[in-house]
């Protein structure tokens, strides 16, 4: 059963291979042009480079996770979803982390390439790696979210950022204070916590919430 | 009267909190007050035109 | 079912039009006491000299801010479990309301701060939590206008506003908790004064008469809701006729 999902799933994003580096490149085309307005002052691109790093990463996830559902919607998927006896759960659940492997996963994998590039110190490229990891499946659970929310709206072009962003706040915070403990050299741990938790809070129980959201948005 | 303005250097700052929020208790009534009415009178516009 | 539940709108709106000018005409004499209490009676602060008056409109905009988005995730909730219309309504129609009052608790802040900090903004905890406040209204204030099937709209806003409030107690205690880090054990912000009943007590009184002014532009609102909704009904219709 799992290998059918998995199966499915790669299928439907090896079928479009654009949709594999297309998060990628944007996430580098952004970066590049944080320097080019900046300035290239290494102190201060070194001091503000984890910030930029996350707020590219945000309009990443933002952009990969807001059409989600969208072909669903309009072949008409979230129906046999929904009237399926099967554990759709399970199902959903396959598809955010599948959703996560292939756009924010080759994000993670470039990041050493960044903190070359930037030259960031090994310290501080691994806590931003560690953060990104623990924090990237929450941004992509609420992202999907925000794309249940506003299932069949025509134009929900920036209406789905505008809404989801606030949700994301508390993931940045707790990042952004990590990667500043670390650089300052004090201690870390709790932040790290608190990111598992949020970690392990939220993603068991998105696929029931976006059950609950998609028949919500479907019950016409 | 005047010694409403004897707050010292604060009677702007003080006066110009009061002066929003009054402005946008204000607005928060009249904005249904005004929209109910118009509702009702498109509505009666439209039932007579028929 | 059906029968109670219309009945429920009809009676709402036809028994509220009296209440709802008594209410506002209470709420205009309460405010007209509570400014000249604010602004004349209550003595001068020894170390704030007279801009904590600021504060008799700040806490009790900031206060209801939190409150009324209670009440519209607390009525969302409800009109997702029992599909009571009126709660419906009520849910979306507290979200420009909300809004608005964040909006005064942010400027009479900004205007408030500049005299005692020196800046009219600073990211603390609360003033920052007031924005995302702020966000989180607007969002669900336009995510409602986007949807053109109404009662579609409802349901969807209520799930937001209801998973919204677990993120407001989180993001002010993640940003306080940050602050503190800055700032050491030494905290600098504004913290409220131990103060003496006289300033107390017209506080208390400024709370009680937002709350009237809020019941007032509740059921202004309910109204109109009802009004857009019930437009070609009957009940309508007849009781506008008389």
């Amino acid at each position: 059963m799992i290998k059918s999902i998995v199966k499915t799933e790669l299928a439907i994003y090896f079928r479009n291979l654009n949709s594999i580096f297309l998060p990628l490149i944007f996430f580098f085309l952004i970066l590049s042009v944080f320097p080019l307005i900046l300035g290239t002052d290494k102190i201060l691109l070194g001091k503000i480079i984890p910030g930029i790093i996350w707020i590219t990463v945000i309009l990443t996830t933002l952009l990969s996770s807001n059409n989600f559902f969208r072909d669903d919607f309009k072949n008409g998927v979230i129906e046999t979803y929904l009237t399926s006896d099967a554990s759709i759960e399970l199902v959903l659940f396959f598809r955010i982390v599948s959703c996560w492997v292939f756009t924010c996963l080759p994000v993670i994998i470039f990041i050493p390439l960044v903190s070359l590039l930037f030259e960031i110190s090994f310290q501080n490229s691994a806590i931003i790696l560690l953060t990104l990891i623990l924090g990237t499946p929450v941004l992509i659970s609420i992202g999907i979210f925000g794309s249940a929310l506003t299932l069949g709206l025509a134009k929900n072009n920036i209406l789905t950022p505008v809404i989801i962003i606030p949700f994301y706040i508390p993931v940045l915070i707790f990042s952004a204070s990590a990667i500043e403990a670390v650089s300052i050299g004090l201690p870390f741990t709790m932040q790290i916590y608190i990111l598992l938790a949020l970690l392990v809070l939220v993603l068991p129980i998105m696929p029931y919430l976006l059950k609950y959201t998609l028949e919500l948005s479907i019950n016409n | 009267m005047i010694e409403f303005f004897s707050m010292g250097k604060y009677t702007v700052f003080v006066y110009a909190a009061y002066l929003v929020s009054i402005v946008f208790l204000l607005a928060g009534y009249l904005l249904p007050h005004y929209e109910l009415k118009k509702e009702i009178r498109k509505k009666e516009y439209e039932d007579n035109k028929k | 079912m059906n029968i109670s539940k219309i009945a429920n709108l009809r009676f709402f709106y036809t028994r509220t039009e009296s209440i709802a000018f008594i209410l506002s005409i209470l709420s205009f004499l309460l405010f007209c006491i509570g400014i000249y209490w604010g602004l004349y009676i209550a003595p001068t602060d020894y170390l704030q000299g007279d801009s904590y008056r600021i504060m008799y409109v700040h806490v009790p905009a900031a206060w209801l801010s939190l409150q009324v988005y209670i009440i519209m995730a607390f009525s969302g909730f409800i009109a997702l479990v029992w599909k009571i219309k009126i709660m419906e309504i009520a849910s979306i129609q507290c979200a420009p309301i909300g809004a608005f009052f964040t909006i005064i608790a942010l400027i009479t802040g900004m205007i408030w701060g500049k005299p005692t900090w020196g800046t009219y903004w600073v990211w603390d905890a609360r003033l920052t939590s007031e924005l995302i406040l702020l966000f989180l209204y607007i969002g669900i204030m336009v995510l409602y206008s986007a949807f053109s099937d109404k009662r579609q709209a409802v349901k969807v806003t209520s799930l937001l506003a209801i998973i919204g409030i677990i993120n407001i107690p989180i993001i002010h205690y993640s940003v306080e908790w940050w602050n503190t880090l800055h700032q050491g054990p030494t905290v600098t912000k504004f913290e409220k004064p131990s103060a003496h009943i006289t300033m107390l007590l017209p506080l208390l009184y400024m709370l009680f008469t937002f709350n009237v002014y809020f019941l007032t532009v509740f059921i202004k609102r309910v109204r109109l809701g009802i009004y857009l909704r019930e437009k070609n009904s009957k009940w309508l219709e007849e009781y506008l006729n008389d």
